[in-house]
């Protein structure tokens, strides 16, 4: 009798334990599915994080392309511009009063002529274009009469391959001396500048 | 059971909301940075050198310029504007032209060759002239006006004093 009664206890406890590990079991997995749908979650924040990262830097990067390119250009519209001032304020080209004063927006013509030909005079021409280098650097200045008729001169060209050039024109007057006698004549200047 | 359900769910979509949330911010952000860059002006500085450059040199250029047609050739634009304010006669010298005609056609000349071929629309006018056939001249391009319509650059006015000290204002306005 003691004996059955020994194995029915026993029975029992083997029952309460299938049970408990049963439950054990049970909850155990219902964690690892609340695991799996929380890791779920993080990676998809995750995932849109990156996206939204990913997105900016490659904004960024354009706008920070073209802030670049627009500073370039800047700088080269600068570059333009003081080659301009430069070539309008040449003291060996302009033309001067009685009293040594410079007059308002005036070129020498025959200053011009004899700049053009010590330009293009094979004994002087290098020695001038390296002067004049200093300068204008890679530009190409010209003076253009245009009333009464229609009359070039390029007195400075550094010819280079360019991928970009921008031109000012400065309204000027050329005063052609005749004995005691100056004429005006209306020209400008027309300055390039090349930049790569 | 049920009331822990829903709660979690509740949660769940409160997480995927603030999500939803930050991007719509992200993205509003964005698109407001992207239109405030779009209505900032470039910065080109050589394109509002030129026509102040062109303008204000222009007229000065202009004035002392001689002409070509009259006996002497010291008669410059801005002499002619004077004579032709007061109504003194340079016939003899200029072969048979009045000083008002000859001087409109040779601003006329020099405006074609010069701003004319760079296509550059302009309006070149004068004040206080008193040319008995229009009382000012007035020379433009392209339908430029010197009005609020129209955006441009003035240069700077230039004056003329004639004989009896009457003041001629000469000036050039370059229309963008």
């Amino acid at each position: 009798m003691n004996y059955l009664w020994t194995i029915e206890i026993s029975r029992t406890r083997d029952a309460h334990r299938y049970i408990d590990e049963k439950n054990e079991i049970s909850h155990m997995m219902k964690l690892t599915k609340r695991s799996q749908i929380q890791l779920g979650e993080s990676i998809t924040i995750i995932i849109i994080v990156i996206i939204l990262l990913v997105v900016g830097i490659a904004f960024w990067s354009k706008f920070n392309q073209a802030d670049i390119k627009q500073s370039i250009a800047e700088s080269q519209d600068r570059y333009v511009i003081q080659l301009a001032k430069t070539a309008s304020e040449l003291p060996e080209l302009r033309c001067y009063s009685a009293q040594d004063v410079p007059k308002v927006n005036c070129f020498d013509w025959y200053k011009l002529l004899a700049l053009n030909q010590t330009m293009h005079d094979p004994l002087t021409k290098k020695e001038a274009f390296d002067y004049y280098n200093g300068y204008f650097e890679n530009s190409r200045i010209t003076f253009e009469q245009l009333y009464p008729e229609d009359i070039n001169i390029t007195v400075y060209d550094n010819n280079i391959s360019a991928q970009r050039s921008q031109m000012i024109v400065i309204p000027v007057v050329f005063e052609k001396s005749l004995g005691r006698r100056g004429f005006m004549t209306f020209g400008w200047i027309m300055v390039e500048g090349y930049t790569r | 059971m049920s009331a822990i359900l829903r709660n979690r769910r509740k949660k769940a979509q409160m997480e995927a909301f603030g999500l939803a949330v930050i991007v719509i911010l992200v993205a509003v952000g964005l698109l407001l940075y992207l239109t405030l860059r779009s209505k900032t002006p470039k910065n080109e500085p050589i394109k509002a050198y030129i026509p102040s450059e062109l303008s204000n040199n222009f007229v000065n250029s202009i004035i002392s310029t001689n002409v070509v047609g009259c006996i002497d050739v010291e008669e410059t634009v801005g002499k002619l504007l004077a004579y032709c304010s007061s109504g003194y006669n340079i016939t003899s010298r200029c072969s048979g032209q009045e000083a008002c005609t000859l001087v409109n056609r040779t601003i006329s000349d020099i405006l074609q060759k010069s701003l004319g071929q760079r296509n550059d629309a302009y309006v070149f006018f004068t004040k206080n002239l008193g040319w008995p056939n229009g009382g000012d001249i007035i020379l433009s391009s392209r339908g430029c006006a010197y009005d609020n319509k129209h955006e441009g650059v003035l240069g700077e006015t230039v004056t003329v004093q004639e004989q009896t000290y009457k003041t001629i204002m000469i000036d050039i306005y370059i229309c963008k």
